[in-house]
């Protein structure tokens, strides 16, 4: 009997984690992004993969999108979370009573930092030594954990319609003896277990991404937390997302120089997706749309095994008043 | 030479002797952060141009540099082979010295990586010696006992620790703590640069490393139709198991013991499923 309740809950430890996947929103068929049906298709044109990338929304409709935006983000509470105070005392975290920006306070058993200008936290707990659990006992633990959560997001004031998906899944490890030293000369390993699992919520307003906004929390179980990532700022509109916006298709042409540039004729897939984002560090609240552009080349072929050249990911500014590309890198000196 | 401009010469010696004692008495114990990073591929070896990787790799080596650490880069056409192999692999190789990646205490590596056979092969600027594109961790010997210091070795590249290679990095473990790398495709843009400063502003004393990189590096990025992950993967080593996967727990400033590489610990997150690699396991 008790062989068979242990095999069970290894069923369900396997199937839990794709069970809460399965419960987060996917919206199908958006004209905000790619198409699904070109998401892994491969070209060694960066024309056709550019094209086929473009999402569908128009001029129009993206206009629209911000008016309706602007008259959503009027209604929006700030969070719960708006000084270092708040958040030691929404994490039980001893205070010291400073409020911290630039770096990490240590509190004991855990350190944290907060700034109300970007909308960051981050705490860190100073765990025991780490021990790993099996995978069948943690299960159990998985769901309390998820819920823990999603109560501590709403807690810090995240509005449910803002979450736009919620990805879920446990921190595992494994151990491996040096192949060398065993007598059979092959790896000797452990069975893997569970160390943690996490919750990534990711931000939209409207239903439009707020780029690199999100909540990331990670627990031991439902009342030991580990780490808390907490990258929600302020979203105001900036003028230019108010004024005249250029759809993804009129940026094709340059978007193809630009993938061109960097894919050389390699067989490479295009994803694409219209997002808002800060346009200035220095204004971490002003938020205007950009078309997100990855470039994700296929590996080749060599002589020795499989070159994988890095993917690329770019921004375009969707605001006709402002220049096409959105990022600028910085060039080091040689040493 | 006249008494009063012998004088000058004296105190001028004086100042510069007693300004480089300071400067020598001040990194005495310094710790080096090294980052090695390629963005346009005009040598013998061939790769997309990634104009944003020396940015990432500069994020995180200027907020060590900001936490007391000394700097060293080789960027561009400096990347060449010697500078990470070890001669007790390669002749020609060179890391211990102090134009060498293991002369650091924490290291990166930032450049396209494939996989042959086993393990990583991360692209050269210019061919090595033995004609070949690829640094691998056959060339490498890292960390203490190999006459090097290097306790972190950060790949910023594709499949540089792919699940089912992992145990490559066996080869290249000689008293280096922590490896990190990524398992499939990862990728290079402006939005990636704060996730290196954070994993070195995190790391340095508030959480362990390999615990860091983990944080910091997996990404969950949808787009409304699709939605992809990027898989970042950590190896620690140690005498025991336990000793192993304490090492993920080492910050940058902890200088925790040389651990004997017996055992390694790898640590992912369930079901990452990458471009360009199989599913993590779940």
């Amino acid at each position: 009997m008790k062989s068979i309740f242990w095999m069970l809950v290894g069923f369900c430890a396997l199937l839990t984690p794709m069970l809460v996947l399965s419960q987060v929103t996917q919206p199908r068929g958006s004209p905000l992004g790619t198409p699904a049906s070109a998401a892994n298709v491969y070209s060694d044109s960066a024309a056709t993969a550019v094209m086929r990338a473009l999402p569908a929304i128009s001029a129009e409709e993206l206009s629209a999108m911000m008016k309706k935006m602007q008259a959503t983000l009027a209604s929006q509470k700030p969070l719960a979370v708006q000084s270092t105070a708040e958040l030691e005392k929404l994490f039980s975290i001893r205070s010291r009573g400073e409020e911290v920006i630039d770096d990490f306070t240590d509190s004991g058993d855990a350190s944290y930092r907060f700034s109300k200008e970007t909308g960051r936290a981050r705490v860190l707990w100073r765990q025991a030594e780490t021990k790993g659990i099996p995978r069948a006992q943690f299960a159990a633990r998985l769901e309390p954990i998820r819920a823990t959560h999603l109560a501590i997001a709403e807690k810090i004031g995240i509005q449910k319609s803002d979450i736009f998906f919620v990805d879920f899944r446990e921190t595992l490890s494994q151990s491996d003896a040096d192949p060398r030293l065993s007598q059979v000369g092959r790896v000797a390993s452990t069975p893997i277990e569970s160390e943690s699992a996490t919750s990534t919520i990711l931000r939209a307003v409207d239903g439009v991404m707020i780029d690199g906004s999100f909540l990331r929390m990670s627990s031991v179980d439902e009342k030991s937390h580990r780490a808390v990532d907490l990258r929600w700022p302020t979203v105001q509109l900036g003028k230019d997302a108010l004024s005249e916006l250029r759809p993804p298709k009129a940026l094709a042409d340059s978007i193809i120089k630009r993938v061109d540039q960097s894919s050389k004729g390699a067989s490479i897939n295009v994803r694409m997706a219209v997002v808002m984002r800060a346009m200035d560090r220095a204004k971490p609240s002003e938020f205007v749309p950009m078309l997100r552009i990855a470039i994700k080349p296929q590996s080749l072929k060599t002589e020795t095994g499989f070159r994988t050249d890095a993917g690329e990911m770019f921004y375009m500014n969707l605001a006709s008043g402002l220049s096409e590309f959105a990022d600028a890198d910085e060039v080091e000196a040689q040493e | 030479m006249k008494p009063q401009q012998r004088r000058s010469v004296i105190c001028i010696g004086a100042i510069f002797s007693i300004a480089v004692t300071m400067a020598m008495a001040s990194t005495a114990h310094a710790q080096y952060a090294g980052s090695s990073a390629i963005t346009t591929w005009s040598g013998q070896c061939s790769g997309g141009e990634r104009l944003w990787w020396d940015d990432m790799c500069m994020a995180w080596r200027k907020q060590m540099g900001s936490k007391s650490w000394v700097e060293w880069k080789r960027n561009y056409s400096q990347v060449q082979g010697g500078r990470y192999a070890d001669n007790s692999v390669k002749t020609w190789g060179n890391d211990d010295a102090s134009s060498g990646m293991d002369w650091n205490d924490a290291g990166m590596i930032c450049t396209h990586g494939g996989w042959s056979s086993g393990r990583w092969t991360g692209t050269l600027y210019d061919k090595d010696p033995d004609k070949s594109c690829n640094l691998s961790s056959n060339k490498m010997s890292l960390g203490w006992n190999s006459g090097g210091w290097l306790r972190f070795m950060h790949l910023s590249s594709c499949n540089s620790i792919r699940y089912d290679q992992r145990t490559q990095w066996f080869d290249a473990a000689n008293g280096v703590h922590v490896v990190t790398g990524f398992h499939g495709l990862m990728y290079i843009g402006s939005s990636y640069v704060d996730e290196y400063r954070d994993l070195a502003n995190d790391a340095i004393n508030s959480q362990g490393v390999a615990r860091a990189w983990l944080d910091n590096m997996h990404h969950v990025d949808h787009w409304y139709n699709v939605y992809s992950t990027v898989c970042p993967v950590a190896v620690g080593f140690g005498a025991t198991v336990q000793a192993a996967r304490n090492a993920h727990d080492e910050s940058y400033n902890a200088k925790w013991s040389h651990p004997t590489p017996n055992w390694m610990h790898t640590r992912w997150n369930s079901g990452c499923d990458p471009d360009d690699g199989p599913q993590l396991p779940n």
